[in-house]
């Protein structure tokens, strides 16, 4: 088992008075849980704080651990045999090893040790543990639906009531539906319970990579569509990508930068399997070659003397206003 | 090493769930979820009893009790708190939009 510095964790002292873990503990609770902290290593550091917390604030878990003795953080040990008696934890027959078993899980034994009400181990019922994992696709997969991979390590429990983590590997099916920040729950497939208490949840909070092409917003996408000013000028009939293969689109004479053109439907599927989907936004942009040969900027000149056109005739407007 | 394969359920305004769900999906009391209703936190999709609620109110009432209990918030800062959030996903959604909606000048 590793042994984890609860007092470096919250940046206390060994002496500290409880008034002081609480206030150690509110401190970084505000900074790094997750549901208000923008860390990216915000939810592994507060698992860190709560669980030295939640050890460190009840007197008789906070003996136990000192009784632990003082080791490096991350050092591997094993408590003594008369430690495990001494403070009653489901380890204590003399014969379990502490293989398998991690600290915090160690102390949440010795709360179950102690039961409640005169409840004992053996009958009260414990609810298997929630997850809430992200989970990490590609624009195509939400498209079309997907299966993830998530590595759990999840809380099983013996004959005897006494709990270690085991790897567990589940596939979830990804419905179409889904877009970014959208949640799914997967019941029943978090940690086992026990002795009646429910199994456990899995929630998956939807993460979409950085397209290259799409934008997405909700269930729409916005792509980028670029254009020659002949084309912007002319019209043309342009060939789109879309996640359901490329379209043509008909772009009208006169199409300035920064026109959005709406192709229906063409968007992320909706949840709920129908035909509802988002739309797909072709915004335009008016690019220029980066240089012109010489038959292209002569034809440019001769479009610039013939042409009467005046895209700032509202500088002359306003300014006439203004006086 | 177990390998199950399993269908997904959508937390959105597509899925409706009772009062008792979101009791037992949270941890927290009835009595705590009916506070969130009456502070406006919550908002049930009918107006008779029994109340049904969005499926995305279950993503609100898990937060509540992870503030409620994690952070120890009593009530009315817990109401505050995720009125805060609240605006903060809005603003979030918002800006996501109009990143998406500008066109990405200088790349083609």
């Amino acid at each position: 088992m590793k042994y984890k510095d609860y007092y470096a964790i919250l940046g206390i002292e060994r002496s500290a008075a409880e008034a002081d873990i609480k206030k150690a503990y509110r401190k970084l609770a505000r900074k790094y849980h997750p549901d208000v902290s923008k860390d990216p290593q915000g939810e592994e550091k507060f698992k860190d704080v709560a669980e030295a917390y939640q050890t460190l604030k009840d007197a008789e878990k906070r003996a136990a651990y000192d009784r632990l003795g003082q080791h490096q953080s991350g050092e591997d040990f094993e408590p003594s045999r008369d430690w495990g008696k001494e403070f009653n934890t489901q380890f204590n027959d003399g014969q379990s090893s502490f293989e398998g078993v991690d600290l915090s899980d160690l102390f949440a034994s010795l709360s179950r040790g102690r039961g409640g009400g005169g409840r004992t181990n053996a009958n009260f019922p414990i609810p298997g543990e929630d997850f809430e994992v992200a989970a990490q696709i590609n624009l195509e997969d939400a498209f079309q639906g997907t299966q993830v991979t998530l590595n759990l390590s999840v809380p099983v429990y013996d004959e005897q009531g006494r709990m270690r983590r085991e790897a567990r590997t589940v596939e979830a099916r990804i419905p179409k539906g889904a877009t970014d920040g959208q949640r799914l729950r997967l019941r029943g497939q978090g940690g086992k319970g026990h002795n009646g208490g429910r199994d456990g949840d899995l929630y998956l909070n939807i993460k979409l990579h950085p397209h290259p092409l799409y934008r997405v917003d909700g269930f729409d996408l916005y792509i980028d569509l670029p254009l020659t000013p002949s084309e912007a000028a002319l019209g043309a009939t342009i060939e789109v990508p879309t996640l359901a293969g490329a379209v043509h689109l008909t772009v009208k004479p006169s199409t300035n930068s920064g026109q959005q053109l709406r192709l229906g439907k063409r968007g992320l599927p909706k949840p709920g399997g129908g035909a509802e989907a988002g739309d797909l936004f072709a915004i335009v942009k008016i690019v220029m070659p980066p240089t012109l040969d010489e038959r292209e900027k002569a034809l440019y000149t001769q479009l610039a003397e013939g042409s009467t056109f005046n895209p700032r005739i509202h500088f002359t407007r306003e300014a006439a206003n203004a006086n | 090493m177990q390998t199950e394969i399993h269908d997904a359920l959508w937390l959105d305004h597509s899925q409706r769930v009772s009062i008792s769900d979101l009791v037992d999906l949270s941890g927290l009391s009835e009595s705590e979820v009916h506070e969130l209703i009456d502070s406006g936190a919550l908002a049930p999709v009918n107006e008779a009893i029994p109340w049904s609620f969005s499926a995305q109110c279950v993503v609100t009432v898990r937060t509540a009790s992870r503030l409620r209990h994690e952070l120890e918030l009593d009530s009315h800062a817990l109401v505050l708190a995720l009125t805060l959030l609240e605006q903060i996903r809005a603003l979030e959604t918002e800006l996501a939009q109009l990143r998406a909606q500008m066109p990405s000048f200088g790349r083609f």
